[in-house]
């Protein structure tokens, strides 16, 4: 532990001797201090053991309990989305399609039960419509779909389907 | 403390049916020399008493990742000293190390903690409390540890040439003010 004394430090500790310092510390411990402090430590750590193991515990727990939470958010949630979406663009398409361009009366949102229809069983009445409404979108551009949301929105076309749609409910 | 002890220790601390008497051997082993050295640093007993409990709960829990790449003696104090460096920064060691060396107070606030001894000893614990933390903690380490350069370079994470010129400003600094203050 102790290395050969350069001869700076003989130095140093020479002159400290000198000054009769030595390493004498004037600093009091309390009695029994050093026969209690391994004990009492111990019983800390123990403690600090077991409240380290419990919140790592519900730590675990609650990153799972929140994993499981986004992931029903997200299932849930999503398909109300595509639907939505979904609905805009028919409503989009029905406006074009008539030449006055007064077909908001025949639009009607696709509800939920209408895109599970399309989803699930395509009857034969329901097809038609869907190819219809799939030709239609297939010749659409990018492009051309970015203009009619913006024509949409410019057009107060929104405030007229939802008048007209409660109208119709 | 020799190697054949160190092994001894860390194999009862890392068996579980012997963890608590091995720890309870380390603390017997070490906690009077990291006493002195947190007390040296730190001052206050209190404040030692903390430090050196804290000290040995990290080493409770983080013995596992002892590597015995150094030696175990070396990664006490190197947890010890990093302990007192965090209370170094700590906002009311800060004010109670000002209100220590302001020149008016010094005497009362370093003679409450100096119950005994000369006084040529408190002037010398005095002219210790000036230094900066680094060359505090390396003068006490060489000093009053006799611990060999390589040794304070493990526990530092410096150089020994780092450490030779520490020491040597530290012992100009002290015997500066033990002359001014003859």
């Amino acid at each position: 532990m102790i290395d050969q004394k350069s001869p700076m430090n003989q130095n140093a500790e020479e002159q400290f001797e000198f000054l009769r310092v030595g390493k004498e510390l004037p600093y009091k411990v309390p009695e029994d201090f050093f026969e209690t402090m391994p004990e009492r430590t111990l019983q800390k750590a123990k403690a600090r053991t077991v409240n380290h193991k419990k919140r790592v515990f519900f730590t675990g727990a609650f990153a799972v309990f929140a994993a499981a939470a986004a992931i029903l958010v997200f299932v849930f949630l999503l398909p109300n989305h595509a639907l939505k979406q979904e609905n805009q663009l028919v409503a989009i398409v029905k406006t074009l399609d008539t030449p006055s361009g007064n077909a908001a009366k025949t639009v009607r949102p696709i509800t939920e039960v209408d895109y599970k229809k399309t989803v699930s069983v395509k009857a034969p009445a329901a097809v038609s419509k869907e190819e219809n409404l799939e030709d239609i979108l297939k010749n659409l551009s990018d492009e051309d779909l970015s203009e009619l949301l913006a024509e949409y929105k410019a057009d107060d076309l929104e405030e007229a389907l939802s008048t007209e749609t409660t109208t119709i409910n | 403390m020799n190697q054949n002890t160190e092994a001894e220790i860390l194999a009862m601390i890392q068996d579980p049916a012997t963890r608590d008497t091995g720890f309870l051997l380390l603390m017997n082993t070490y906690q009077k020399q990291l006493y002195w050295h947190i007390r040296r640093l730190v001052v206050c007993h209190e404040d030692a008493e903390d430090i050196l409990q804290e000290t040995f709960i990290l080493v409770y829990s983080h013995i596992a990742s002892f590597k015995g790449e150094s030696r175990l003696y070396t990664w006490l104090y190197r947890i010890a000293t990093n302990e007192c460096n965090r209370h170094f920064r700590n906002k009311d060691f800060r004010l109670k190390r000002e209100e220590l060396l302001s020149e008016s107070t010094s005497e009362l606030a370093v003679g409450s903690e100096l119950e005994n001894g000369d006084e040529i000893v408190r002037k010398f614990q005095q002219a210790i409390q000036q230094l900066p933390n680094k060359q505090k903690i390396v003068f006490n380490l060489r000093y009053y540890d006799e611990l060999s350069y390589e040794d304070i370079a493990q526990i530092l994470h410096t150089s020994v040439g780092t450490l030779r010129t520490s020491y040597h400003f530290s012992f100009e600094k002290i015997k500066k003010y033990l002359s001014d203050h003859d």
